[in-house]
């Protein structure tokens, strides 16, 4: 995926070429994302909705995306989450039903010092999720940051069903360890 | 460490972190549907640019449907006054918006003597270049934009009344046209035609607008049934286009002058950027799928035992009757290929339709899937995956399950069939390897190919005994008596 430089370069030269790059590489996790984000929430034209307001955001920041590597990946999968949540937040507004409620593990937004240590927490477990290396780190990630299955990350790592899902157990094992099993129970 | 943790930490991942996991290797490409990218495409540069081109042409069930929009009919003047131009024109435009096209003006565009071209018994005709201004409304919106059109008028004439009834029924296709400039590879332009049955002649429409373009060039309008790929029309090193002697059906190229006050050699080089117009085409991948077709005729493997209709009949090989046509084992163990690499698992995605949507229980197991509903069918796209454990004696059989359904799905790239897995994985088949699975597995492969170009009027891969064959391609994993069956 990442030939975000060259997207860019040819955004800035050719933006209508440059559009036909940026979905081609980017409409398969922007729709994850919104998918996951809005399943049970939001009809197939409402997500299309969201999806297309993404891109039209996307198209209009693009040229101030950093040429450095995994950038634009990085902005257009923070963009969708962002966008997919803002959806969900006015979709739940109009259908009256619960707003997300904050996780029991988040700390109170007034409560600075909780707030430190979760940073440095994240920090820490995001430091050793990559030393797990592949296909661990891909399958916590698809698991957990596009809400996809066994069996289909397993089409993207090549692994069976049963396999993502024992490497997937065995990896948050393994961080837990490493973690010493710290806040996270 | 719970899973609330982690989708809590992946939630709030910032862009920063984001790009470190990226940078490290993490795979986050996802496919998305043809479809869904080109919704995306053009709902995006609507909202940019106020004139849309128009896309690809799709000279089939849309524009049938879309014949109830008839209202009348004009009588072109000139030397074509013999044939009769419908007052509406319909366009379908890309996903689900038609538009009915008024035309305010036609006339024939300049002096011009029709050509006549003889093909499979059928006598196809430039009658005339007309043009006009057409208005666009959209039926849903109410839009109107007037745009200046160029059309070149086709007749094509079959000796043969059954083959004219079957293009108008659309059960194998019907009379499409790409139009070309020379020097440039054919179908990298896109093109609208769309076709009036009437009196045994195929009045066949093609929109030339933005071949108009280069008209200070040699064009040319290429005419066949079913849109055509690299495999069936080609360019030579001079410029030249030609169809293989492998073509089946109807086919013709047919020099298409157009007003060369039109060309206008800036846009039409902008133009030709913009649509990734391609000077040296390379179609190796096309000669090895042809070679692949060849072998397997040569080969006289009759598969016509496989040709099923179009009832559902579920997903367990012992309901299609597999046992009789059963192929010969091998063993995996002895036929290991010379890099000894073995397949752990092959995975596969099918597709198949149905009249009405069937029970989940008789749905493939242990896979994913996903029913959409389009018009009066069901259309079941799914993947399945199987282990292969290569220990001693380990030994796999082969059976072709007879089809229970038509695969239908052209918006998804498929990889479909154990065959091209495992040649895509491993870079070449293994030795020894059931030569005649391999042959099946590509004809199979080829052959739903071609039957799924056929609904969706995309490119179409002819073979020499093309015929109304359509089979569905079914595959599943169970372990019996400590061996491993894939049935495929």
């Amino acid at each position: 995926m990442e030939q975000g430089n060259d997207i860019l370069r040819v955004w800035r030269e050719d933006p209508d070429r440059g559009l036909r790059l940026l979905i081609d590489a980017y409409a398969g996790p922007v729709w994850k994302i919104v998918r996951h984000k809005l399943a049970g929430a939001a009809c197939e034209a409402d997500m299309e909705e969201t999806v297309n307001d993404i891109f039209l955001e996307i198209a209009e920041k693009a040229e101030r995306v950093d040429e450095a590597k995994g950038a634009l990946t990085a902005f257009v999968l923070t963009l969708a989450r962002r966008r997919a949540v803002d959806a969900y937040r006015r979709i739940a507004h109009r259908q009256e039903f619960p707003a997300e409620e904050p996780r029991p593990d988040e700390p109170a937004p007034d409560n600075p010092e909780a707030l430190v240590l979760q940073k440095e927490e994240r920090r820490r477990m995001l430091s050793l999720l990559m030393t797990l290396g592949e296909p661990e780190t891909t399958i916590l990630f698809r698991r957990y940051y596009y809400g996809e299955s066994y069996a289909e990350i397993g089409k993207i790592v090549h692994l069976s069903e049963n396999a993502v899902n024992k490497r997937c157990l065995k990896a948050l094992q393994t961080l837990r360890e490493q973690m010493k099993g710290d806040i996270f129970q | 460490m719970t899973d609330n943790t982690f989708e809590s930490l992946f939630e709030s991942l910032d862009e920063t972190e984001l790009q470190t996991l990226v940078n490290a290797g993490v795979n986050a490409d996802a496919p998305a549907t043809r479809s869904e990218k080109k919704r995306l495409y053009h709902l995006t540069k609507k909202n940019t640019e106020s004139v849309r081109r128009l896309p690809k042409g799709r000279a089939g069930k849309t524009v049938l449907l879309a014949a109830a929009l008839l209202t009348a009919f004009v009588l072109v003047a000139g030397a074509v006054a013999h044939f009769i131009l419908p007052a509406t024109i319909p366009e379908h435009i890309e996903g689900f918006t038609l538009q009915a096209v008024d035309p305010v003006v036609i006339e024939q565009d300049g002096i011009f003597v029709p050509v006549t071209a003889t093909s499979d018994n059928c006598r196809i005709t430039l009658e005339a270049i007309v043009k006009g201004d057409v208005l666009n409304r959209n039926l849903f919106t109410g839009e109107e934009v007037k745009n200046e059109k160029t059309y070149a008028v086709v007749t094509i004439k079959p000796d043969d009344a059954a083959l004219y009834e079957e293009w108008q029924t659309g059960k194998k296709g019907e009379p499409v046209s790409i139009w070309m400039v020379e020097g440039y590879a054919p179908l990298c332009m896109s093109g609208y035609g769309c076709n009036w049955f009437i009196d045994g002649v195929v009045y066949h429409l093609a929109d030339v607008t933005d071949a108009a373009l280069f008209a200070d060039r040699e064009l040319y309008l290429a005419v066949s049934v079913n849109t055509p790929d690299w495999s069936v029309l080609r360019m030579d090193e001079q410029g030249k286009f030609y169809y293989l002697d492998r073509t089946v059906g109807m086919r013709a190229i047919l020099p298409l002058p157009l007003d060369t006050n039109k060309a206008d050699r800036a846009k039409a080089d902008r133009y030709a950027s913009e649509h990734s117009f391609i000077t040296e085409p390379d179609y190796s991948w096309y000669d090895e799928q042809n070679a692949l077709d060849d072998t397997f005729i040569a080969s006289g493997v009759d598969l016509t035992p496989y040709i099923g209709d179009n009832e559902w009949r579920g997903s367990s090989p012992l309901q299609f009757g597999v046992v009789e046509h059963a192929r010969e084992w091998f063993a995996l163990s002895e036929a290991r290929p010379a890099d000894g690499v073995i397949p752990a698992s092959f995975l596969y995605d099918y597709a198949f339709a149905t009249n009405e949507a069937p029970a989940q229980s008789e749905l493939p197991k242990d896979a994913e899937s996903h029913a959409f509903e389009n018009g009066d069918k069901w259309y079941y796209v799914g993947s399945d995956s199987f282990l292969l454990y290569p220990a001693d004696g380990t030994a796999a059989r082969l059976v072709v399950v007879k089809p229970g359904g038509i695969v239908i799905d052209v918006e998804a790239d498929f990889n479909a069939l154990v065959n091209r897995l495992y040649r895509e994985n491993a870079g070449h088949a293994p030795a020894g390897y059931a030569a005649e699975l391999y042959l099946l597995g590509g004809y199979a492969y080829n052959r739903y190919n071609w039957y799924t170009e056929e609904m969706y009027d995309s490119d179409v891969r002819f073979y020499r005994d093309a015929g109304d064959a359509r089979h569905a391609i079914i595959a599943e994993y169970w372990s019996c008596n400590g061996t491993v069956q894939v049935i495929l």
